[in-house]
């Protein structure tokens, strides 16, 4: 037992990264915002598939489509992630940019002073609330896609995909937050930056807007192969994931708290 | 316990600290003083590792405190303001940081009567007054039941009762060999409650010495009051060694010499005495006199 008369323990320890971890998961459910963001993440998700896939079937009662025509589930599935996938990024930055609005990061540097550690476990709380999320997500999507759709001819997608791929790019996109969140150590500015890169860069031409983590994750939830194949998909995701919370622990380490 | 080795401390022009080299021994409760901007938080940011030294080290019982595995059961940091979210009650933010050391949430309960914010710790830290959030800053520094503690102006917005409580606690966590390094511009309550001072003045040390000391630097004032004008002339007649000056209110202050000397040259001088009296130089004057002289010392050189 460390203390006034004991010997102190010097280093990290595997103990210490798991007593952080339980705190900064215990932190994301002490407060209500993270959990208010993730269950509006799901129902903003599944209102849009279903208004997505509503809006096929009128097409196609109408003859805007022709009929017969193959609803793509894929891509209503990718459209409503994208939407969905911004309330999660809000979600995520509750973890980081209020520590630094009430001054509470100090609270976090005193009790967890190896930074980069802290960096990365609220990244890790990040993407498992936003993996969760996703694997909730996808097939109650599929589900209000489904029940828009009737009986109108389809292309579908398995449910248990959906929970997959929507989990790892909520996951991604939760994680890149938190890089954003302690790169800015603001919610505004980050939230900006997040919407720029995963949402604005949707409607760049495809050129350029392939190289960002939006079109990446979009295609890796829909699978079409457009622009590239899923796991070219991850590829991108995951290196900008590496990319913006390896700027952010450089960051942290080298400004003062 | 505390050291600091030659600590400095630019952010970008401005020179917080300047080499400065101090040690805080345990069992003692150490106050530290200085004007605004003399680097007081700024030497405390450095120590638990906050803030990073330009130059120089600061140690925590020989390690430096980003080292430290559990860093809390070595040293608890209170350092002023609020750093808990504001929707978080006091309740849960000390249980968030009683698990990164794997403390039980007994411990939690403990710190919080101890605290006297057992009665408040389910409501949200946003709406705490300021002296319930000193509080719950205190109760976040013991939670690791530390070996030194830290403390930036804690009885800031303390009421009567909780200035009386915070300097008996910090008289006890001394008096069980723990080390006490707190800062305060508060004179009398140093004074009351702290064995040694350290006097930090444009981000030097001025002084690291004993409360005793640094009150004995003032010397000893007798205040007399005259029905005369001009009186300060007929007393040096009778007074060539001692110093007198006029003070706002029409009294004259001396020094080096005693009320016995003083009011047997008002009579020597035939003059009104109205009032005579000795003043002790306590911390304040002590203190009064290294920063008031080095002040000068500083705008001297400026001008030079």
């Amino acid at each position: 037992m460390p203390g006034r008369s004991g010997t102190i323990e010097v280093g990290a320890a595997p103990a210490a990264l798991v007593a952080l971890l339980r705190s900064e998961w215990g932190k994301a459910w002490s407060v209500r915002a993270p959990a208010a963001c993730l269950a509006g993440a799901v129902l903003l998700a599944v209102g849009t598939a279903f208004t997505l896939a509503n809006d096929q079937v009128r097409a196609m009662q109408t003859g805007e489509l022709p009929a017969g025509a193959l609803v793509s589930v894929p891509e209503i599935l990718a459209s409503s992630a994208v939407f969905a996938q911004v309330v999660v990024v809000l979600a995520a930055l509750q973890l980081v940019t209020p520590e630094y609005a009430s001054g509470q990061i100090t609270t976090t540097f005193l009790a967890h002073p190896r930074r980069w550690v802290v960096v990365l476990t609220k990244a890790a709380v990040a993407g498992v609330l936003g993996g969760l999320t996703g694997l909730l997500t996808g097939p109650l999507g599929i589900a209000a896609t489904e029940l828009a759709l009737g009986d109108a001819p389809r292309d579908p997608v398995p449910a248990p995909e959906a929970a997959v791929v929507t989990a790892v790019v909520f996951a991604c996109s939760a994680m890149i937050a938190v890089g954003l969140g302690f790169l800015t150590r603001s919610g505004v500015a980050a939230l900006s930056a997040a919407f720029v890169l995963l949402v604005l860069t949707l409607v760049a031409p495809a050129a350029t807007g392939r190289v960002f983590p939006g079109l990446a994750g979009s295609a890796l939830v829909s699978g079409t192969g457009d622009p590239y194949a899923r796991w070219a998909a991850l590829l991108v995701l995951l290196a900008w994931v590496a990319a913006i919370l390896g700027a952010a622990v450089v960051s942290v380490e080298r400004r003062d708290a | 316990m505390l050291q600091f080795t030659e600590v400095s401390k630019r952010y970008g022009p401005v020179t917080a600290l300047d080499h400065v080299s101090l040690r805080v021994e345990e069992g003692t409760v150490t106050g530290l003083l200085g004007p605004n901007g003399a680097g007081k938080s700024t030497l405390m940011r450095l120590l638990v590792g906050l803030d990073r030294p330009t130059s120089g080290s600061a140690t925590v019982a020989g390690h430096r405190y980003r080292d430290l595995r559990w860093p809390l059961r070595v040293i608890g940091t209170h350092l002023g303001g609020r750093p808990v979210h504001r929707r978080r009650s006091a309740r849960a933010h000390l249980r968030s940081v009683a698990q990164t050391h794997g403390l039980a949430p007994a411990r939690v309960d403990e710190v919080l009567e101890v605290t006297g914010l057992a009665e408040v710790a389910h409501r949200a830290a946003g709406g705490f007054s300021l002296g319930m959030g000193q509080r719950l800053g205190l109760a976040g520094a013991l939670l690791g039941d530390p070996a030194a503690l830290v403390l930036d102006e804690p009885v800031n917005g303390l009421d009567t009762d909780g200035v009386r409580w915070i300097r008996q606690l910090l008289r006890d966590l001394a008096d069980q060999g723990r080390t006490v390094l707190v800062s305060s511009h508060l004179m009398s309550e140093v004074q009351l409650v702290a064995d040694r001072v350290v006097v930090l003045g444009g981000g030097r040390l001025l002084a690291d010495t004993t409360v005793a000391e640094l009150a004995g630097r003032a010397r000893d004032e007798v205040v007399l009051r005259t029905a005369e004008h001009g009186a300060d002339h007929r007393l040096r007649a009778f007074l060539p060694a001692a110093a007198i000056s006029p003070d706002d209110d029409g009294a004259w202050r001396v020094t080096g010499a005693s009320e016995r000397e003083v009011g047997l040259a008002a009579r020597a001088a035939d003059l009104t005495v109205l009032h005579l009296a000795r003043e002790t130089a306590d911390l304040e004057a002590g203190y009064l006199t290294l920063v008031g002289d080095r002040g000068q010392h500083v705008a001297g050189a400026e001008a030079r």
